[in-house]
């Protein structure tokens, strides 16, 4: 394997990039709302989503690559 | 003790992939920012980006689901109608927000991880 | 305002004094009980993204990896102070400890594949039609995504034999925001960097097809959430 230089430049910042904004630990999980440099809504972000006919009993279970729920939370990856 | 040099890692790739990898250079969309402050220019956006994808996200589900109805054979054909008409009426009311605060389907097109992106 | 750019044990050498970060601000410790924060002193928040602050972040983190693997932290990441900062340090410290356990001693590799432009999604959204021709629209479209997953995740999964017992554990991420690549990480302790190397390199020459771009090492960005939230 070989390649440009000046290609690959650009290629290991696409690849740091990619690491440092989308990965890396977030020591909060909260989203900070601020105006003025005032905090003043903190929330918590979680949800939990359901079908209906799974709540209902009728729908197939979860697992298997199925999504009938779906708990997403912020600085987290999947269910 | 880490043997490694700490300089920029090393980078290799496949012999004739260059040209591939070089279009793959695409717009990394950033993470969400876990404080949304600002100057009033900003802080509209910032927070409707916020806004939108939890809405592009809790819509996505909507549509798996009504397809999955749909392919599970307890809907009328009325019902589908009725059920593909205000998704797509749904969908034209996201792209105008969307168009309205100057975001792309890029700009929400947030990484589940093992789910994937949105997009 | 304080600036994160890693978690490390606090025992540890603390940064060099000559070491200089984002907007060129020297960095230091801040420690609770076993482990502690890197931090720079900041007049306000980081606001924009960079080359030269990303790298500048990623340039103290692996610093940092030179005594000891730390956590990397997401760019962009400030604190309004010193206490605030200490308080969440003592509310994720068991699972800092443990993160940092996880990755001590090694190094995560990554492998990007391109994806090929298979089978094509459908066209754009049809203007005007049915519900029924939208919801059957929504159908094909759903598919194609689907076979585009399990496309890349099978893939990886080539990526993922080659290496083996290498991989001390595994990070995958869907199709890039293009849909035209995925990436496979792996944690490898450093003193096999070279053979993970030699395995990828060897599965690249068995396989022209597969077209990948192997990178690394990179301090351990992939593996470096906290359980819970």
């Amino acid at each position: 394997m070989s390649g440009d230089l000046e290609h690959d430049e650009r290629l290991v910042l696409s690849e740091l990039l990619n690491h440092v904004l989308d990965k890396g630990v977030v020591l909060t999980g909260d989203v900070t709302i601020a105006i003025g440099g005032i905090d003043l809504v903190r929330a918590g972000l979680s949800l939990y989503l359901s079908s209906v006919e799974a709540l209902e009993g009728r729908g197939p279970r979860v697992g298997g690559g199925e999504t009938d729920a779906l708990s997403v939370l912020p600085g987290e990856r999947g269910s | 003790m880490p043997e490694h040099d700490p300089d920029e890692p090393v980078l290799e790739r496949s012999r004739g992939s260059g040209a591939a990898f070089e279009r793959e250079l695409h717009a990394l969309a950033p993470a969400l920012p876990e404080r949304i402050d600002a100057d009033p220019e900003h802080v509209e956006t910032g927070l409707a980006r916020l806004v939108l994808t939890v809405i592009e996200l809790l819509r996505d589900v909507l549509e798996h689901q009504a397809v999955r109805r749909m392919d599970g054979g307890a809907l009328s054909d009325e019902e589908v109608e009725r059920l593909g008409l205000a998704l797509m009426r749904l969908d034209e009311r996201m792209q105008e927000l969307k168009n309205v605060f100057g975001l792309t389907d890029e700009d929400l097109n947030i990484d589940l991880g093992p789910l994937g992106r949105l997009r | 305002m304080l600036y994160l750019y890693c978690l490390v044990s606090a025992g540890r050498e603390p940064p060099p004094p000559s070491l200089r970060g984002v907007a060129g601000a020297p960095v230091r410790q801040v420690a609770v009980q076993t482990i502690a924060a890197w931090v720079s002193d900041l007049p306000s928040a980081i606001e924009a993204v960079t080359p030269e602050l990303v790298r500048a972040h990623d340039g103290v983190v692996r610093e940092a990896m030179r005594a000891e693997t730390p956590l990397p932290a997401r760019f962009g990441q400030s604190f309004p102070d010193e206490s605030t900062l200490r308080r969440a340090l003592e509310e994720r410290r068991e699972g800092i400890a443990r993160g940092l356990e996880r990755v001590r001693g090694a190094v995560e590799m990554t492998v990007r594949l391109l994806l090929d432009a298979a089978a094509p999604g459908p066209a754009e959204r049809p203007a005007v039609g049915s519900g029924r021709e939208y919801m059957a629209w929504l159908r094909e479209r759903q598919r194609a995504a689907e076979g585009a997953r399990q496309r890349a995740g099978f893939l990886q999964t080539r990526v993922a034999q080659a290496v083996g017992g290498l991989a001390r554990g595994e990070a995958r991420s869907g199709a890039s925001a293009s849909g035209n690549s995925a990436t496979i990480s792996h944690l490898v302790a450093c003193g096999d960097v070279t053979r993970y190397r030699h395995l990828v390199h060897e599965l690249s020459e068995r396989e022209p097809e597969l077209r990948l771009m192997l990178s690394g090492p990179w301090a351990p960005y992939s593996f470096a959430e906290l359980p819970g939230a």
